[in-house]
């Protein structure tokens, strides 16, 4: 049973059980409504409202959202990106198929438990991409994707990090593989990328072997056997005629094979005038610029990948709880810093930015509950280790954090926008709640961040 | 006991109308020339050493007060093994304002390999590889024509130079303009390997480190080596370079005469070689280099004979002497046997010992000069052991060689067939009288 209803321009799709989201136009798209839809059907030929929607949808912090059926309305001409992404293409008239394939992935994630809170940022990506490969039932197939930093997009796992971290995708999905969760099945290309900026994006170009000028001449080298004069064609050619003179002998070169053959061939660079035989070949990474040869490149294997039966054993029954707090309990995580430290490099970092104004943010995390004064002193101290690790693994390897005390906290992030700030906020209260709830009995915890950009001038009181 | 007694009454008996009339050959042709007259030469040539040391210092100062670029190649085929000895010997070089060229002409070994890291890595300015085999002369043309210097040294690849080689090979261009080619002395270094290493050893340093002395005062010297040899850049030009060999190191010096250009032989400038350790393989380098004199001599030069505007006493009496005691003495010799065996049939059993005590004699007198000469006489002490046995390599053995040579070159043009050139040079060089 089919039924179309609209609420403020948004399409809904009831068909049997299930109600599904209908997204012609980016305009129409309302995200709050995701989390009431079993399944986003888009219709459009646009890229960017694929794209949009499906940024929305799996960089969520909730399972049941960033698992979401996403399905497209094929249409001739539809880019790669968008095809391999999706979990099916249709048509219009296809819900049945549409119905089925939803209810497979439900069912799906019904089996999943539902992880929240992982060791690490890198290990939440590959238990997200085990998740993904566990209801989707099959292999995680890159794609070549000229947009992408390493010229291969891996569908869900790439949209789990930004742009500039895309290159740890490899490692992730190897590191998976080391521990056994991920099985790889088939190599399907080779890559080789910068090693200043990760990129796969290079220019390759023959090089001058004494100047590196690109500005070269290649010529066939002719040997007249009855003379023994060898030299590059340009000695042989005229300039009034097609004919091949000797210059030693001044015998025209009839045949090749009989009078003359070309036993190789020489460059000759424009730019410093030197001749050599075999060019440098130079990769020029189009993102940083940098030229490197093809020895200072990182090669990596992009293969085929299935997830394992430990993979598949963990998505079902969750993370032991030792294991997520392995990390955070390290009283050495790096970028958790001594208040007093703190407070010198948020000195300085004022002063920076009256060259760099409105890149740099400093937040407070302030954690409220009661039930914090019914654990020791001991468990406190561990706790406090455990959200500042917690709160670090959101950041940025060159952020800085500073536990204050188990309720008080503060962050200075740079080179962020107010945006991306305010996604990473939301995910940090998310999880510390979290983490605060997995270890304190009866947990009522209020997490709240406050943020604000740090000018030179600005006074902060901490 | 007896026989010796016997030996000494008839040579007593036999008086010396006699003897002369059986010795002829040694005594007029051999003795005159490498005894009376190299030892008079040499002798005229160490009186002038002052002033020679005087002038040398004049054109070394010339020399490094131009300081000009010269280039240094090195032609040749699978070589791989000695191009990192050869490129370590140049660097170590006091001249230092080279161009390192190296050629591949068509290797099968790693050569391409070695060349093309050394260029890599700058310790040599140039490699070139040809995948088709062209030839040694296409390969040091290959060299020339990519060479900046304003000279040029051709090279072997299995050389090595003493430090003060390279500049010791330009000076003399310094000393006379007018020289156009500069031979450098060419030793043995593998001389221990066997007793064919040792003898080569010996015939080097009185063929090259003293024979050449002579006939480069006298002006007649007639091959600038192709293992160590400089030449001016124009007059490379001029004369075209080189032509498809074998012995194309003796075709350019002849070239060079020819133009107009003297040819001078610098013994100090020092290169050692590595030579045949097998007499199997020595036969087949010697019947290579014989051939040339028929080709290049006989065939292609003869017009140095004939008077033009170019001609020269110098290179005329070059040419007489080179083929007449290369190949006019080596036929009379089968005369001579002949004429022993016939008219002393009966005496020769004295005949035989006493040719060899003369031409031992001989070869211990030549001993002398080169020890007299040689930097390195204390080294080559050990050599004076194998003089005796010179006799027999060089009355013999080369002899032969040369005779088959000559014969092979005369009538069936034997060295157009040689492996050395690949075919298709060959037949082109046949076909149109190179």
């Amino acid at each position: 049973m089919l039924s179309i209803n609209k609420i403020n321009k948004q399409a809904l799709i009831e068909y049997e059980d299930f109600l599904f989201m209908y997204v012609e136009e980016e305009e129409a798209f309302d995200s709050e409504k995701i989390y009431y839809v079993d399944a986003i059907i888009i219709n459009s030929t646009q890229t960017r409202l694929f794209e949009k929607v499906l940024r929305i949808t799996r960089t969520h912090y909730d399972a049941e959202i960033y698992l979401k059926p996403i399905f497209c309305v094929q249409y001739e001409g539809l880019p790669l990106q968008v095809m391999e992404r999706c979990d099916g293409l249709t048509d219009v008239t296809q819900y049945q198929k549409i119905a089925r394939t939803t209810r497979e992935i439900k069912t799906n994630i019904e089996k999943l438990f539902l992880q929240q809170k992982f060791p690490s940022n890198e290990f939440g990506v590959l238990y997200k991409a085990m998740q993904y490969l566990y209801t989707r039932n099959h292999d995680l197939m890159p794609f070549v994707d000229r947009h992408a930093r390493l010229s291969y997009t891996y569908p869900f796992v790439s949209l789990q990090l930004e742009d500039e971290e895309q290159d740890k995708i490899l490692d992730i999905l190897k590191q998976g593989v080391r521990d056994g969760f991920l099985r790889e099945e088939q190599v399907l290309d080779k890559i080789h990328v910068c090693d200043a900026c990760h990129s796969a994006h290079h220019n390759i170009r023959e090089t001058c072997l004494h100047c590196n000028g690109i500005d070269l001449k290649v010529q066939d080298l002719i040997h007249h056997f009855q003379c023994a004069y060898i030299g590059p064609e340009t000695d042989f050619m005229q300039e009034y005629t097609d004919d091949l003179v000797c210059p030693k002998c001044q015998k025209i070169l009839r045949h090749i094979g009989v009078d003359y053959d070309k036993p190789s061939h020489i460059f000759n660079c424009n730019t410093c005038n030197e001749h050599f035989q075999n060019p440098v070949f130079t990769f020029n990474c189009i993102d940083c610029g940098k030229v490197s040869d093809i020895r200072h490149l990182q090669e990596h294997l992009i293969k085929r990948i299935s997830l394992a039966a430990k993979g598949k054993q963990l998505v079902l029954s969750g993370l032991p709880k030792k294991n997520y707090k392995s990390k955070s309990s390290s009283k050495e995580v790096s970028g958790v810093y001594e208040l007093s430290v703190f407070k010198n490099i948020l000195k300085q970092e004022k002063a920076r930015t009256a060259f760099n104004p409105g890149r740099t943010f400093f937040g407070k995390v302030t954690i409220v509950d009661v039930q914090l004064n019914s654990i020791s002193w001991k468990e406190k101290m561990i706790l406090r280790d455990e959200l500042a690790g917690e709160l670090k693994s959101y950041l940025k390897d060159y952020d800085m954090v500073t536990a204050v005390s188990i309720g008080e906290f503060y962050f200075l992030k740079l080179e962020c926008n107010q945006g991306k700030l305010e996604k990473i906020s939301e995910l940090i209260v998310f999880n510390l709640e979290a983490l605060v709830k997995s270890n304190v009995k009866d947990s009522q915890v209020v997490v709240s961040v406050d943020t604000q950009a740090v000018f030179h001038d600005q006074k902060i009181e901490l | 006991m007896d026989f010796i007694i016997e030996f000494f009454k008839y040579w007593n008996y036999a008086g010396a109308g006699k003897i002369i009339r059986i010795f002829w050959y040694f005594i007029f042709f051999e003795f005159g020339r490498y005894i009376v007259l190299e030892f008079w030469v040499l002798f005229v040539y160490w009186l002038s050493r002052k002033k020679r040391a005087e002038d040398w210092e004049v054109a070394k100062q010339a020399l490094y007060n131009e300081m000009p670029l010269i280039s240094l190649i090195a032609p040749g085929k699978n070589e791989g093994k000695n191009i990192y000895k050869l490129v370590k010997s140049l660097n170590e070089q006091t001249y230092q304002n080279v161009e390192i060229i190296i050629v591949d002409d068509g290797s099968d070994d790693e050569t391409p390999m070695i060349g093309r890291n050394l260029e890599k890595n700058g310790l040599i300015d140039l490699f070139i590889r040809n995948d088709m085999r062209g030839g040694k002369a296409s390969a040091a043309n290959l060299a020339w024509r990519y060479s900046r210097g304003k000279f040029l040294l051709h090279l072997d690849a299995d050389c090595s130079f003493d430090r003060t080689a390279v500049e010791n090979i330009i000076i003399p261009f310094y000393l006379d303009p007018e020289i156009g080619g500069v031979g450098g002395n060419v030793k043995v270094r593998n001389g221990d390997a066997s007793l064919c290493a040792r003898l080569q050893s010996i015939e080097y340093l009185k063929s090259i480190s003293v024979g050449r002395i002579v006939t480069s005062y006298l002006g007649i010297y007639r091959i600038i080596s192709g293992a160590f040899g400089a030449f001016r850049m124009d007059a490379l030009k001029k004369v075209g370079v080189w032509d498809i060999g074998p012995g194309l190191d003796g075709d350019i010096t002849v070239k060079l005469r020819k133009s107009g250009y003297k040819i001078h032989f610098e013994p100090t400038a020092i290169c050692l070689t590595a030579v045949p350790t097998k007499f199997k393989v020595l036969w087949k380098q010697r019947l290579r280099w014989s051939r040339s004199l028929v080709r290049f001599r006989l065939r292609k030069h003869l017009d140095v004979f004939l008077p033009d505007k170019n001609w020269r006493w110098s290179t005329f009496l070059g040419f007489v002497e080179n083929i007449f005691y290369n190949f006019v003495l080596d036929i009379k010799w089968y005369i001579y046997i002949i004429d022993m065996m016939v008219n002393f049939s009966s005496w020769i059993w004295f005949l035989i010992p006493m040719n060899l005590a003369l031409y031992m004699v001989a070869g211990f007198m030549q001993q002398l000069s080169l020890s007299l000469w040689s930097e390195r006489s204390e080294d080559e002490r050990v050599l004076w052991w194998y003089v005796p046995l010179m006799v027999f390599y060089v009355a013999f053995f080369l002899r032969f060689c040369r005779t088959l040579a000559y014969f092979k070159e005369i009538f069936f043009k034997a060295s157009y067939r040689d492996p050395w050139n690949p075919q298709k040079s060959s037949y082109q060089a046949l076909k149109n009288g190179y």
